[in-house]
């Protein structure tokens, strides 16, 4: 089990905050605008599956965002125990 | 151009209808090029976010394969709580990702399904359409024949109405105004498919009229040896024997020649240079160490007329056009192409509105000019093949019923763009019988178009601006607007040796 050096460490989770925050902005904005269709633009029948991917699309961009986020928060909160 | 708003020389320009709007309309329908797949504007732009969402969140993906990677310290106990469980967070991370990634991709594979299943469907059941028209077609000779003599004596009994008195224009006055108060009548969707299927079968039916057994007018149909051409073109070799459809010799003149500032920046703004009256607008663009650029702008028909009197742009040269022949208007504009000094190797953008469009479309095809692009709209020209890697589109309102005269669209070499002017339940406008047809008709879808939001329309549309945007924003770059007049030469000895200027595109590439 390897040990970890408390400046190295700090090093390690400064880095990996600041590489998770242009993924986490490009997640948020995806969840917060998810592709979406109007049934007015649809020429036809068979719609129903693509509204029900379209749903589970939404939903898979949520919780991408969100564990993102998760990440973003206790790398975060593990630099703040650490202190200095 | 703002989102929504037409061009102010059109907003300016006097005795033209303004009254057709784009928000009049329906949605943009678009087929992009080699396909025959139609799908609004709307689905190729949801198709374009989720090609670029799955780019995204494959790149994402990766970069958060490689945070993961460096967090080894998930694993440790000497480290912070928050720490180890940001490590096992970041692995949640990279799958919950990567499904999102997998969901775009069945999203965009089940929108492509779907659109394709729509377009099989909708062929299949067009097909069975043009099937059974031409079997009515095939089978429709003995009748015709039969009824000949009740058709000559109501044609005799309309000719010799016509002759009578009519003090003021007053019948004349009664006829125009029953059609401009139902422009329902030949405008809409209906209305268009009647049109699209008269002209598919309309080479059964003359076959059959001219005695050819039922199975061989099929026959003769299917395999593409008759069409809108050959019966286009048999109107024009009987139309002289009663003085109609004459084609004469053409002459130009150069009206006006001025510096211009400022190119065309989109769909709106090249109709709106489309002329009127002077049939003709040709753009040179010059830019130092650069050769010649040149815009031919090509107008309307400018008389509905069947004798072929001083003007050009007429029905005989619409007949004609459509039969693929080199009639007034197509020489007149090749005129004034020579007076304006471009050569055949000279790069040439062909923009042109109804009549305009069907020139436009022919010089484009004909291979004696270095087409760099075509832009029409409302053009009866969809039999006319065009080369590969033209930049453009073909622009139609499925209401107007002026494109179909040349039958289906046949050529797919070339963005198709659709709208409907007039969406169901919009009260048509009652200034002209055929409003879907007119200027400001397609000066609102141009309007859409230059608010698309595909790639498909906004990249063509982006081709055409940089066209002559290239040139006329470098330093010493000269912009030349030439105007010109075609005439017609009635009288002139020289008989007038007609060629075909285009080739048919094969029937096989018809699904639409």
């Amino acid at each position: 089990m390897p040990t970890w050096d408390p400046g190295a460490l700090r090093a390690a989770l400064e880095r990996q905050q600041n590489d998770l925050a242009p993924i986490a902005r490009v997640l948020s904005a995806a969840a917060a605008y998810p592709p979406t269709f109007s049934p007015d633009d649809w020429r036809g029948e068979a719609a129903d599956a693509c509204l029900r991917l379209q749903s589970e699309l939404r939903h898979a961009l949520l919780a991408a965002d969100r564990v993102v986020e998760a990440a973003a928060r206790d790398t975060r909160a593990a630099l703040a125990e650490l202190g200095g | 151009m703002p989102k929504g708003k037409v061009p102010p020389s059109f907003r300016a320009k006097p005795g033209v209808h303004r009254g057709t709007t784009p928000d009049m309309g329906g949605p943009l329908l678009v087929t992009p090029v080699g396909t025959t797949a139609v799908a609004t504007d709307a689905l190729h732009a949801l198709l374009d976010r989720l090609g670029s969402l799955g780019d995204e969140l494959d790149e994402e993906a990766r970069l958060l394969a490689s945070v993961h990677e460096r967090a080894a310290w998930s694993a440790s106990v000497d480290v912070p709580a928050s720490a180890r469980r940001s490590g096992w967070e970041l692995e949640a991370a990279v799958a919950s990702v990567r499904s999102a990634r997998a969901v775009t991709r069945r999203l965009a594979h089940a929108l492509r399904s779907a659109i394709a299943r729509y377009d099989h469907a909708e062929s299949a059941a067009r097909d069975r359409a043009d099937r059974w028209a031409g079997v009515l077609g095939a089978e429709s000779g003995p009748i015709l024949r039969a009824m000949l003599p009740s058709i000559a004596l109501l044609g005799g009994v309309a000719f010799l109405a016509s002759k009578l008195p009519d003090p003021g224009g007053a019948r004349a006055s009664a006829i125009r105004q029953f059609f401009l108060h139902h422009p329902e009548l030949i405008t809409g969707p209906t209305f268009v498919e009647g049109v699209r299927l008269f002209s598919q079968s309309l080479d059964e039916t003359t076959s059959s009229f001219l005695g050819v057994p039922a199975p061989l007018a099929v026959a003769l149909g299917a395999s593409g040896a008759t069409g809108v051409r050959t019966s286009a073109r048999g109107l024009l070799a009987a139309g002289p024997l009663v003085g109609l459809f004459r084609e004469t010799p053409v002459k130009v003149e150069r009206m006006s020649t001025t510096l211009i500032s400022t190119p065309p920046v989109g769909a709106a703004e090249r109709l709106d240079r489309v002329p009127e009256g002077d049939q003709v607008r040709i753009e040179k663009y010059e830019a130092p160490g650069e050769p010649a650029r040149f815009v031919v702008y090509v107008g309307p028909t400018e008389t509905f007329s069947p004798v072929a009197d001083h003007e050009p742009w007429d029905l005989t040269s619409n007949v004609g056009g459509v039969g693929g022949l080199d009639v007034g208007s197509f020489r007149a504009t090749e005129l004034a192409m020579h007076d304006a000094g471009i050569g055949a190797g000279d790069p040439v953008q062909f923009v042109g509105f109804s009549q305009g469009g069907l020139v436009a479309t022919m010089l484009a095809g004909s291979g004696q000019w270095n087409a760099a692009g075509l832009e029409t709209f409302g053009a009866p020209a969809g039999n006319i093949e065009l080369p590969e890697g033209l930049t453009g589109m073909a622009v139609r309102n499925t209401d107007d019923f002026i494109p179909l005269l040349a039958g289906p669209q046949l050529d797919h070499h070339l963005l198709q763009v659709e709208r409907r002017a007039f969406a169901e339940g919009t009260p048509l406008p009652t200034y002209h019988a055929a409003p879907a047809h007119q200027r400001d008709a397609y000066m609102a879808t141009a309007t859409a178009i230059d608010s698309a939001a595909s790639s498909a329309v906004r990249d063509q549309n982006a081709a055409l601006n940089s066209f002559t945007a290239d040139y006329a924003g470098r330093p010493g770059a000269v912009v030349t607007a030439m105007i010109y007049h075609g005439e017609r030469v009635p009288d002139a000895s020289t008989p007038v040796d007609l060629h075909g200027v285009t080739m048919q595109a094969s029937a096989t590439s018809s699904r639409r």
